[in-house]
Formats: C-alpha cells, structure tokens, sequence
C-alpha cells in the first residue's frame, strides 16, 4: 500500500471514528487564534523568527528518521518529522499592500507593506517550500466542529531532500484559516500516523483572550536614508525602539524550555549553560572594546547596538531555528549554538559584531571603505581568538602573507593600499593573493602591534576616506542642484551618460583612494613611512 | 451566447458546439490551451468576441481552438425551401435535413463528450492529475493541453532522431527513455520541480535522468528554444553516459542545437541557425570591450562561465557551418569522451561516477583533433572566428531584435530599446510581449500617447491577457481624462483572470489612491492659478497707479 492510499483510508474519516491511542500528548494553546491542540509528547517546540509572520507554532520529533537514498549512492540521510501551525488572519490577506493616508500637516503620505502576502495555504507553500511539492490530495471535510479542507501534499525524491509526504488540516474559523501541517519522510508515514491522527483529532476551539496586533504583520521599516535625516538622538531613539521590539517579540514566543538573561548589557535567549553564555558575551564585548579602541572617534556619539543573542543547544537545533535566510542589517538578533565556538562561529560572530558596529556608527563610511581595509578588517577580525577577556589576532594571517611573499615575492604595500576594487579583486580571481595577504596582514598589524605614528594610522585613514565621500557628495549634490537632471534624448546621450556615470563611479573611487592615502601620509617624514613600512615587511619576511 | 444564429456547427478552425444552458454558460477553449468557462460570447465572421462585464474582447477565430455555446438560439427559416422544411418538423444540422429531436439528440451527445473533455483539460493542468504519454524514446509528463503538448512530442523525437543520424550515435541499450515533464506554466515548474531560482528548465545528468520545462504561452519560439538545449544535455549522453561534458563544448552544442527551426506540418527540424538573442550579447561585450578568447574558451578559464552559452555558442556555430571543420569538431567532440589518448577526471555526482576533461587536456584535444598545429594558427583561427562574429553572425529577424531591445533595457538603456522594439516592429514582429514591453519603456520615458498605441496592438495580438491591461489600465489612472478607461481596464483584467490576487487585494486601494493623486494635483493647480490671478491683478494695479 502506497503512503497515500493508506492516509486517504485513514485520514479523511477523522470525524468519524476516534479508537484510543496510547501516545501521550503536550497541550498547546493559542490564546490569539482561538485554538488548542495537543502537540506528540516529548517533540521540541521550535521558537519563531521574529520577521516570521505566517508560521504560529513548531514542534520537531525528538527522534530522528533515517532514508537510503538510491539515486545519491544509498547515502543514508537524515530527517525529523515536524508540526507545524500556519495562520491565515483574514484582515491579513485581504488588506492592500499599500495605504494611503495624511500626514499632521496633511500631506499625502504610502504606507508600503513589503512582506508577501498568501491568499491561502497552496498559495503560501508555493511561496514559502524550499522543494519541488505538488498537492496530491485536497478535499473537503470537518475538523471537529469546522468546516476543513484536508491536504496531501507529495514532496519527490528527485528533489534530493527525500520523499516525503506533509498531511494537513486548514480549519476555517472565525478569524483565521488555521492549517495544522504534518511533514513527514514517507518511509515513516505509517509509524507515525497514529499519533498525527491523534494531534488532529485533539484540534479544539477555545476563547480568544489575547489581541492580535495587526502592526506585528508589517514590515516597513525606517530607512537607513530616513535615519540619516534625523538627528542622533531621535536616530538613537528609533534604533533602541526597534531593538526593544524585537526583544519583546522574541520574548513573546519563547518556548518554555529556553531561558532569558542580561550579561553585560546583551541581552540573551538560550539553551546552554551560563558559562557558555558568559563565554559567547565576553567575546562579543571585547570585539565592541577593540573596536572601540582602535576606532572610536568614528561617528561619535552615536548609539552602537549590542546584539540580542540567540544561542541554540545544538547546530542542528540552529538550522532548524534559522532555516532559509534569516537575519539583515536592520536585525539585531544573532543566532549560534554551542559547539564550534573557536572556528567558523567565532569567526562569525566576530564579524556580525563589526558589521553592526559600523552600520551604526557610520555605515556610509562602512560601504565606502576601499578594498584593502575591508579585506583586511574581514580577515583580522574573522580570524581573532577570544582570549582572557580580549580579542588576540590569528598568527596565521602573517604566516600567509609570508608563505605568499616565500612564493611570489611582494607587493609594495603602498601599491595595495593604492588598488581599486576591481584591481584588487581582480587579482584574486586571477588566483594572485598577494595583495588580499598583505591587506590581511597590514590590517592586523595595525591592529595588533603598530608602532610610533603607526599606532593611529587605520583611524587617521578611515577619517580621511570619511571626509573624501563627505566632498564627493556635497560636490554632487552641488552639481545636481545647479545643473539639475537632464534626461538623455538620443541614444548616443544615453550612451554618453552611462559611460560619464560608470567613469565618475571610477574617479571617485580613485580619488578617495588617493587623497585618504595622501592626507594620511602627509605629515609623515619619508624616513618615518620607510621605517613603518620596513616594520611591517619584516613581519612578514 | 449572444442571439445570433449560426447555421453551421463547424466553423472555420474553431469548432462551435450548442447546448441549452442558462446565459454565460459558453465555454471557450484557446489554441494555447487557456480556457474560458462561463462566458457569453458571440462570433461574426473571422471574429469570436466574449462578453465581460467590464468590456467586450474581440479574438481572431484562428486563436480559438474551440467553443461550446450555451444556447443555439431558434432557427428562422429565410427562403421558401427553408420554410417547406421548417413546417415538415425539420431543421439544418451538419449540412442534413433532421428532425428537431434527432439533431437534439445529436447534439447533447457531442456536447457531453466536449464538456469531458473540457473538464479533463481542466484537470489535468494539476500535477496530480497530468497526462502521461510514452513514445520511442521518451516517457512525458504534462500538465499542457494535450493539443499544445502533441507538436513538442513530435518534434523532440524528431530531435532525436536527427541528432543521432546526423552524430551517427545509438541509443546506449540501459538508457531508457527520458522522463521529461513538461509544465503548463512557469509557476507550476518551479512549484513541483523546485527548479533554481532563473533557470528556465534544467537536465538532471544523473541518473535517474530527468527533464524539467515549462510551457511559456507568450513566447513559444522560447519554449522551443528551451526545449532544444535541454534536450540537448540528453542527447550528450549518447554519446557516453559515464561522460559530463564540460561547460564549454556542451552548454554550447546545446545552445546551437536551440536556434533550430521547426516545421510542425512537415515534421522536419533544421538546424544551424542564428541565436540572435546570444548574439545580441556578445555585441555589448565588443561594445565594452570585452572580447573572448579561444584560450579562456578552450581552457575554462573565463571570467563568467555565462559566455559559454554567448561566445562559446558562436565558435560552435563558427564551426560548425564549415564543412571541414564541423567533421572534424564532431570527431573531436566525440573524442572528449570515448578516445584513449585524452586525460580525463572523475567526479561523484550524486550515485553517478562521471568522467571529465579540463582546461589544459581540452585545449590540446582540441588542438589535435581540430588539426591545429601550434599556438600561432590557434591565434589565427581566433581571429577568423572574431572576423565571422563581426562580419557573418547579423541580428535581422524580430526575434533577435526583440531580444537585443530586451536587453538593453535590462542594461539601463531605454533609448536605444526603444530603437530595437521598433526595428522589431518594422521586421514583422507578431509577439504581443514586445507591443507590451515597447510601450513600458515608452511610458517610462514619458510618451504616453505612443505607449498607449502599442499597448493596444498588444492588446489586439493578444486580447485576453490581463497583465497588458493591468499595466495600460494602471498607467491611465493618473490622468483625470483617462483615469475611468483606466479602472475599467482593471476591472476587466480581474475578470479575464479571477484569481490575481494582487489584483484582487489592491485594486480598490490603487484607485482611491490615483483618485487621491488627481485630486491634490487638481488642488495644486488651482492654487497655483489663484496666485498666478493674484499676480496679475497686483501687477495691474500696480500699472493703473502709475
């Protein structure tokens, strides 16, 4: 008996036969939607992303399933059946993407929503299944007292995430469609029908006690450009109020089993123990000091977040949390587990810490940083140890730049600070690395253990590349006020202007180049610039 | 259906059957497989109109496969032998003389069969539900109506066949026939497939081997085009099934394979042709400078592997259209895979092993096979293939205008699509995509009056598509004289598509907020009359004191 043929046997005559069955059951209540059902014993409660908006509870089987697969050479994979509860608000999926109204002073003024909108649950699983699915099955019938439509959905294996089948119920009520969906590898289908039968037929309505807030299900946001208009502190305001959102929202789904806490001044969502927890913070405070240290006279007096951190029990437990794309620039979530801490995590909250670090403090600045230092900021920081309550920088970033020196020579590291990006990038795609190590290199260098003059050089550079963007573009702003906007009329104006506009992108790219380096160097005797050049090359020879 | 009686159940291409429904209970089915179920509709001449609530829309009958009408209305005899019949109780039906009660009978029995096909079409746009059909050497999968699906069947094994004459290959005896699934639309492919952000259908090399594509009923020729490449992707495997092909020959045989010709009525396939929309292409390369050459073909070693399916594409055909040259390419190409004296890696592929050749090994078989002596003649044959680009290779036809127009705008130049779109237009473009892309561009660029004009050629190429009239209808809003066709552009857009659900969600909200726009620019100019008013009354007053 295929999957399908047993489940149109079995499930469809939910309402009409109920026999006990003997595994247990956890209560889970959904005081907004006005629904309980009983959740498998013992399955995990998967907490909910803060931009999720349609997904309204998730629970994973505690044990693992496992498939051979005959196409990937009987490679044995790996699956855990899970729950899931998906909310249809009518007001949600009826309302416009836009609304219009006026401003205090009365000016017209669109309110954009930007997520997407699913009429219902084909629509959403069309707009939201990683694979290839079709529905196998969809008809009418009862979920308790409601009216239902009850869904086979098949998932094929030339997918290559394994065949599998997810049973769901959409029950209409009062406010919302409610879908109760079942993913399930099908090899297992049989095994855990009882229990999915039992979970469904569980389905209750109860009183709805809590307020949905419809401005949860928008996704409009102050721009970076808005928040550039504003001043610092109205800017400090509009980012603390949006961090405290999101807290309040993590808060507001958190499972039981996770615990909340406050370590010097992050705020944290955990599964691990506290000194892991202390652990992960003292890392991403000391990442804050030095860069509060070397680079603290950028954008002063503006707010800096620190992150919310999510950290999960396990990778798995991660993947399982952040599936899909999860986390941008507007986010102040961070989410690792415990395990890797030293390697690729530690690299990576190393660098989410930067990134939001200089997306607060200037993040013009921070996009028009020329390639060699950004580079060389990736690699120092993504390679720094958290060591005794500070960062210590990776040896290996100089053993590179020295293998690379032992192999092909160098470059002159003016010449490196001197590369546009498509200089510098293009050498690596040519497979030529010397410049991406002697950026690396310089960088930590800088960092690490400059000397004299040396010691403020990387801030003294990034001001100087700050005030060349701030001239370009009160330049610009200058040349469009005079000049104003003339559209092309011909095709060779077109062409004309496309190719001024890609030749300006290139000056101003070298001239930022250039005068940071210049302005940065000028009060430098030659014999000092020899000196710290001399320093940092016998580092890496 | 509209009064009119027709005397003839057959008419022209399009069959028109009668039934005694209630009104707007006529059923019209597309050549390109839509169907309209429960409209009123009316035919004169070559012409089929439906009546929407919201508008009529005309449609050429060679558009119209079929059309099941609700009520055939009541004979009216005209000349004395139509009355002499008419009183013995008899009536016209396919020509004959019958009874009322015969030609009923008739009637409702052609009428069953046609409303089971109809809903059998329906049905099996569903995945769940599609048509499975074996031929020679393929086991297809569709969810296109069966009468749009029999000339892709037919002309991929005819591709079949011909590659394999013309490449003298057999069929390896374990290969079995390609499961390919063919869907009615690209929402639908990349739904069940779960097909890669972009691609537009895709080969999977490994076995179980599989083919995934859509039918795109605004651009057949496309789906033609897609079909050939991938296709093409099996057709390799002929050759050696433990064998991939690298990106450069094999993304660039297939993209030659997908500027073939297909005669439907013939049967016959042609191929060699020029991929204008690849050449369109290469040309903005030259045109920033950006020449390939064969050493990055050759090796690999390209930038953007994108150029295997452009350039690479022209060095095939380059090849290709010389006698000498195509023997020997095709032994070459055969070589890749089957010879002894060519180093080869291997790599795991999901269960399959498959073997390989890179940059270095290709270059030299390359060299060997094609009979080229040293790096010196290498250069020359470059330069000979970039002679035959510039000289040789020429967009002419609408389709490859069309696409170079499409590609400009897609590279920021609207002035010079615009150039293109026209030539298209000029070369006979019968596309409705390219009326309703030139008139975008056209509106972006301020000409409203001109966009309004190819929308509506799009519009008359195409009548019942409702993204023309969403984005005709939404650009009129904003003019008050306009705004009124504008809304009843949209209205009627959601009923030739019921089920747009953008359409359905913001359409009330699009029209208060242009009815909102009109007001405050009415507002504005009124104002700025008052005080133009003012102005000259002060500036008046001011002469009548002096």
């Amino acid at each position: 008996m295929t999957g399908s043929s047993f489940l149109a046997a079995g499930l469809m005559a939910l309402t009409l036969s109920a026999p006990a069955l003997s595994a247990p059951l956890a209560d889970h209540k959904d005081e907004r939607l006005g629904y309980s059902i009983r959740v498998p014993n013992k399955w995990n409660e998967v907490p909910l992303r803060t931009n999720e908006h349609w997904v309204v509870g998730r629970w994973t089987c505690n044990k693992v399933d496992r498939w051979t697969d005959p196409d990937a050479g009987m490679m044995t994979r790996e699956h855990r059946s899970e729950l899931r509860a998906i909310a249809f608000i009518e007001e949600i999926i009826n309302r416009p993407d836009f609304e219009e109204d006026d401003d205090e002073e009365g000016r017209s003024r669109t309110k954009i929503r930007i997520g997407k909108v699913y009429r219902d649950y084909p629509d959403y699983l069309r707009g939201t299944f990683p694979d290839g699915f079709y529905i196998s099955k969809e008809e009418p019938g009862q979920l308790g007292d409601h009216n239902a439509t009850y869904y086979e959905v098949t998932i094929e294996t030339d997918t290559g995430a394994g065949e599998r089948t997810m049973l769901t119920w959409v029950v209409e009520m009062e406010i919302a469609h409610v879908a109760l969906e079942f993913e399930v590898l099908d090899d297992s289908l049989k095994e855990k029908l009882p229990l999915i039968k039992k979970t469904f037929r569980s389905f209750k309505e109860i009183p709805r006690t809590i307020l949905i807030n419809m401005s949860d299900y928008d996704d409009s946001y102050v721009s970076l450009s808005e928040l550039e208009k504003m001043k610092p502190e109205e800017r400090a305001r509009q980012v603390r109020s949006r961090q405290d959102k999101e807290w309040e929202k993590i808060l507001s789904t958190l499972p039981d089993d996770w615990k909340t806490d406050e370590v010097d001044g992050i705020r944290v969502v955990h599964k691990v123990d506290d000194k892991y927890v202390k652990k992960i913070c003292g890392r991403i405070n000391a990442v804050h000091n030095c860069l509060e240290k070397n680079f603290g006279e950028i954008g002063k007096g503006e707010y800096v977040r620190k992150p919310i951190l999510r950290i999960c029990e396990s990778y798995e437990e991660e993947q399982q949390f952040a599936e899909g794309n999860y986390g941008s620039t507007r986010s102040s979530e961070l989410v690792t587990h415990k395990g890797d801490y030293t390697g690729f995590e530690g690299r990576y909250l190393n660098l989410e810490t930067l990134n939001m670090w200089f997306m607060d403090r200037d993040a013009d600045l921070f996009y028009g940083l020329p390639a060699w230092i950004r580079n060389g900021l990736n690699f120092a920081f993504g390679g720094a140890e958290f060591k005794r309550g500070s960062i210590k920088f990776d040896k290996k970033i100089t053993n590179n730049a020295r293998a690379s020196f032992r192999e092909s020579g160098y470059i002159d590291i003016g010449e490196v600070m001197m590369m546009n990006s498509a200089e510098f990038n293009g050498m690596a795609q040519s497979r030529d690395y010397r410049a991406h190590y002697e950026a690396a290199a310089l960088v930590q260098y800088l960092l690490d253990k400059p000397k004299g003059k040396a010691k403020t050089l990387l801030m003294e550079y990034m001001t100087n590349v700050g005030a060349a963007l701030d001239e370009i573009d009160a330049e610009e702003k200058e040349a469009r006020k005079e000049n104003g906007y003339k559209r092309p009329e011909t095709e060779e104006e077109e062409e004309k202007a496309l190719k001024e506009r890609e030749e300006r992108f290139k000056a101003n790219e070298r001239r930022i180049l250039e005068q940071a380096y210049t302005r940065t160097f000028q009060p430098w005797s030659t014999k000092e610039k020899e000196s710290f050049e001399a320093s940092f090359m016998r580092g890496i020879q | 259906m509209r009064s009119s009686f027709r005397p003839h159940v057959w008419a022209l291409g399009a069959t028109f059957l009668f039934c005694a429904q209630p009104a707007h209970a006529d059923v019209v089915v597309l050549e390109d497989g839509r169907l309209f179920d429960g409209v009123e509709t009316d035919q004169k001449d070559d012409v089929l109109t439906i009546f929407f609530q919201y508008g009529d829309v005309s449609l050429p009958l060679d558009q119209v496969r079929e059309v099941i009408l609700s009520d055939m209305g009541s004979f009216v005899p005209q000349t004395d032998e139509e009355r002499k019949q008419f009183e013995k109780g008899l009536v016209p039906f396919q020509g004959r003389w019958v009874s009322t009660a015969k030609r009923d009978k008739a009637i409702d029995k052609m009428l069953a069969e046609k409303r089971a096909e109809v809903e059998e079409m329906k049905a099996t746009r569903l995945w769940r539900n599609r048509h499975i059909e074996e031929t020679d050497n393929f086991a297809f999968e569709v969810t296109v109506p069966k009468h749009v699906f029999e000339s892709y069947r037919d002309l991929c094994e005819a591709y079949f066949k011909e590659f394999s004459k013309g490449w003298k290959l057999r069929k390896p005896k374990d290969l079995g026939k390609l499961r390919l699934k063919f869907y009615i639309d690209r929402e639908n492919y990349e739904q069940v497939s779960g097909a890669p952000p972009g691609a537009l259908g895709f080969f999977r090399f490994v076995r179980p081997y599989q083919l995934n594509i859509y039918y795109d009923r605004l651009d057949p020729l496309g789906t033609e085009e897609v079909m050939y490449h991938e296709v093409g992707h099996y057709l390799q495997k002929l050759v050696d099934v433990e064998f991939k092909y690298p990106h450069w020959p094999g993304e660039s045989l297939c993209e030659y394979y997908a500027a073939s010709v297909w005669d439907p009525k013939k049967k016959k396939l042609e191929w060699g042709g020029i991929h204008e929309g690849r050449l369109a292409s290469i040309h903005q390369d030259i045109e920033r400078g950006e020449w390939v050459t064969l050493e990055q073909t050759l090796t690999g070693c390209q930038e953007r592997a994108f150029r295997d399916y452009t350039w690479g594409w022209s060095f095939v055909h380059f090849l290709m259209q010389d006698k000498t040259r195509a023997k020997n390419f095709k032994k070459f190409y055969i070589a890749l895979a089957k010879a002894r004296d060519i180093d080869r890696t291997a790599q795991q592929y999901g269960g399959d092993r498959l073997k390989t050749v890179d940059g270095e090994a290709m270059k030299e078989a390359f060299m060997k096979y094609m009979k080229i002596k040293d790096d010196k003649a290498l250069t020359e044959l470059e330069k000979e293939w970039h002679e035959y680009i510039q000289e040789d290779l020429k967009i002419t036809s609408a389709r490859g205008l069309e696409n170079a127009a499409y590609r400009a705008l897609r590279l920021n130049r609207p002035k010079r699509a615009q150039r293109l779109y026209e030539e298209a237009i000029e070369a006979g473009t019968e596309l409705s995509l390219t009326y309703h892309r030139y008139a975008e561009v056209l509106f972006r660029d301020g000409k409203r009056s001109k966009a309004y004009e190819n929308w509506e050629r799009a519009v008359g190429l195409d009548p019942l598509v409702a993204d023309y009239y969403i984005a005709w209808g939404e650009n009129m809003l904003d003019s008050e004289e306009t705004a009124a066709e504008g809304e009843r552009m949209l209205r009627l857009a959601l009923e030739i598509e019921p089920d747009n659900y953008y359409l359905e969600r913001n359409l009330e909200a699009m029209l208060k907020a242009a009815e909102n726009r009109i007001k405050r620019a009415k507002a504005r100019l009124e104002k700025e009359l008052k005080k133009r008013a003012e102005e000259e009354k002060d500036a008046e007053g001011e002469t009548a004191g002096e």
